[in-house]
């Protein structure tokens, strides 16, 4: 049975799915429709994202892996083929979130006790951040993971014995997060020498450039960072860290 | 000579070849020594960054041969960490500025200094003030 709300839903589904497909849209309303679509089913993903929750791996980089799949699916169907959209994107969803586990294997093997370890710290790690509005310390992890605090600092180690996978470009219906916050030359308003530090940065890719900028100029700690960009914090740490790397490569080539 | 680094006897120091493959071993053990700060996670995270940036600040200016040296230690909630390598400078080098921009945006009262033919750098950093003691 259909209760009248998903019904209503549906046909607002199909609505958006006929605008955005109509030719004489303009590409400023596909963009603003596309928004909302994706908004729509975000629910989806993150029950399908539930679904690996004991992994070991952070939920936020789940949902954020599993969000691309839902954008590449509202990308590519096509209503006039009669199927219904969550039935499209439910194996799209769930084949990004599978890549995403199968591209971000442990560069080191790590004891099964080990991984579930990770997996209860991670959620005393989010539980505490959340509670508390600020990153969490070891003891404060252990205490609430009943784990010993040296657990937790392993498994700190272990994130970075993780290969990264860069994040995903923005999609193109996304505002770029600099926008959102302010545009690079303004946040680089008081950095010595503007122009090398904008030519530096520039060999980064777009999120990494935005990441970067956002800790070192804008000052915000890498748990904020998470909080704006969807993925967790350790990621963030990852990606900082690999950021360097290749730009004091850049400056002492 | 080796210059003597500040510090107490509980120090825990660290020496490597002044080599970048080598950093991950000084982030590794002073990420350890932070926690007994009490630093937050994104604390220790960017204990992390700022050794990278540090020793990659000596080992670009450091003699041939040379070894990094770091002593690392907790005052309080406070952590430090004292690192030095020897060089054929014949003063501090001005670090670049991308990465002073980094360094400081990480760590508080940076010193650098020659001192014998070895460029020290010092910093520390303290734990988030909104963390109840």
């Amino acid at each position: 049975m259909t209760s009248p709300t998903s019904q209503a839903r549906q046909l607002a589904e199909a609505d958006l799915f006929e605008r955005l497909h109509n030719p004489e849209a303009t590409e400023a309303e596909r963009s603003l429709i596309r928004d909302e679509l994706v908004e729509m089913h975000l629910p989806l993903v993150r029950h399908i994202a539930r679904r690996y929750a004991d992994r070991g791996e952070p939920m936020d980089d789940v949902v954020q892996a599993g969000s691309v799949g839902l954008i590449h699916a509202v990308d590519r169907f096509d209503p006039s083929k009669g199927a219904a959209f969550t039935s499209y994107a439910v194996p799209t969803i769930t084949g990004a979130i599978r890549r995403h586990f199968r591209d971000t294997t442990w560069a080191l093997k790590v004891p099964r006790r080990a991984q579930e370890l990770r997996g209860r710290i991670d959620q005393a790690h989010d539980a505490l951040a959340q509670e508390l509005g600020r990153s969490p310390t070891v003891a404060e992890i252990a205490e609430r993971a009943q784990v010993d605090p040296q657990d937790v600092l392993d498994s700190l180690e272990m994130s970075h014995a993780r290969s990264t996978k860069p994040l995903e470009p923005a999609a193109q219906d996304e505002t770029p997060l600099a926008e959102r916050i302010g545009d690079l030359d303004a946040q680089l308003g008081n950095v010595e020498d503007r122009e090398a530090t904008r030519a530096l940065l520039a060999v980064l890719p777009e999120r990494e450039r935005e990441i970067v900028t956002l800790r070192f100029f804008d000052g915000l700690s890498q748990s904020q960072i998470a909080e704006h960009v969807g993925v967790s914090q350790m990621h963030v740490s990852r990606l900082l860290q690999r950021s360097l790397q290749r730009l004091r490569g850049e400056l002492s080539a | 000579m080796r210059v003597v680094l500040p510090g107490p006897s509980t120090a825990i120091e660290v020496a490597f070849p002044a080599d970048t493959a080598n950093m991950a071993i000084a982030r590794s053990v002073a990420a350890a020594v932070a926690t007994r700060a009490d630093l937050t996670v994104d604390q220790i995270e960017d204990v992390r960054l700022a050794i990278d940036e540090a020793t990659a600040y000596l080992i670009a200016h450091a003699s041939p041969d040379a070894r990094v040296l770091g002593r690392l230690w907790t005052d309080g909630h406070t952590f430090h960490a004292s690192l030095s390598c020897a060089t054929e400078s014949t003063s501090a080098p001005e670090p670049e500025p991308f990465s002073w921009t980094v360094l400081t945006a990480l760590v508080s009262d940076i010193d650098r200094e020659l001192v014998d033919g070895e460029l020290v750098m010092h910093w520390v950093l303290a734990r988030d003030h909104s963390v109840p003691a």
